[in-house]
C-alpha cells in the first residue's frame, strides 16, 4: 500500500507489541533492509520488554 | 553663532554620545545574537525526527492481539489499557496533523491484516476499535505485519 502513496509523504509505521517473540517465514533483515530503502521510519512501543529486532529497528528511526 | 571650540566640544560631545549608543547597540546585539544561537541550539536539541516530519504523514499503526496482551501488569488488562490509549491517540493525531492519513492492522496467529484503510475519518478508526478480539495464539509475527505495510 505504500507504494501508492506519493513520495513526498512521509511514511511511518507505528507496532504495538506485547509479545516477546516473534514467529517469521522468512528472513527478516532482508524486510528491515528494504523497508530502509523505502526511507519508512518504523517506531516499536513494547508493553513486555526490549527486543534485538526492535533495537535494529530504533536505529534506522536515528539514521533517516 | 557660536566660537569655534564650543563647536569642536560638541562635536566631540555628540561623537562620544554616538559611539556609547554604537557600543550599547553592539552589545544588545551581541546579547540578543547569543539569545538566537542559544534558541537555535535549543531547536537542534529537539530532535532530527521532528524536524524530518513532513506536511503530509501516512502513519500505519499494527496491534498486537495475541494472548500476551490478557496479563493485567497494566489496569485493567494490556488490551484494554492500548485501545485506550489508541482512543486518545486517534482524534489528537487528526488534530495536530489536518491532512495526514491513518490506517490501522491487527497482528493475530502468525499473520496480520490490516483493518481500515488510510483514511482521515477518526470515526471510522474508532468503531473499528471496537470489533477487536484477544486470539488465544501466543504467536505474532512482525515480519507478516511489515510486508503487509510495505507491498
Amino acid at each position: 500500500m505504500f507504494r501508492e502513496a506519493p513520495l513526498y509523504a512521509n511514511k511511518e509505521m507505528l507496532i504495538l507489541v506485547s509479545a516477546t517473540s516473534t514467529c517469521d517465514p522468512g528472513d527478516i533483515f532482508s524486510t528491515i533492509s528494504e523497508i530502509k530503502n523505502l526511507k519508512i521510519t518504523c517506531s516499536v512501543i513494547s508493553l513486555s520488554g526490549r527486543n534485538h529486532i526492535f533495537k535494529v529497528k530504533i536505529s534506522f528511526n536515528i539514521e533517516i | 553663532m557660536l566660537p569655534t571650540e564650543n563647536k569642536q566640544d560638541i562635536k566631540n560631545w555628540d561623537i562620544q554620545l554616538i559611539s556609547n549608543s554604537i557600543e550599547q547597540a553592539f552589545e544588545t546585539h551581541e546579547k540578543s545574537s547569543l539569545a538566537l544561537l542559544q534558541k537555535k541550539a535549543e531547536l537542534d536539541k529537539v530532535s532530527s525526527f521532528q524536524k524530518s516530519l513532513n506536511l503530509i504523514r501516512y502513519l500505519y499503526v499494527a496491534i498486537d492481539c495475541s494472548s500476551y496482551m490478557k496479563s493485567l501488569d497494566y489496569k485493567p488488562n494490556r488490551f484494554l489499557s492500548t485501545l485506550n490509549s489508541l482512543r486518545a491517540f486517534i482524534p489528537s493525531f487528526f488534530d495536530k496533523n489536518p491532512l495526514s492519513l491513518l490506517a490501522l492492522g491487527v497482528m493475530f496467529e502468525g499473520f496480520s491484516k490490516q483493518i481500515t484503510e488510510f483514511s482521515q475519518n477518526a470515526n471510522l478508526h474508532l468503531e473499528a476499535l471496537k470489533d477487536l478480539k484477544i486470539y488465544e495464539d501466543k504467536e505474532i509475527s512482525i515480519q507478516n505485519a511489515l510486508e503487509v505495510f510495505v507491498f
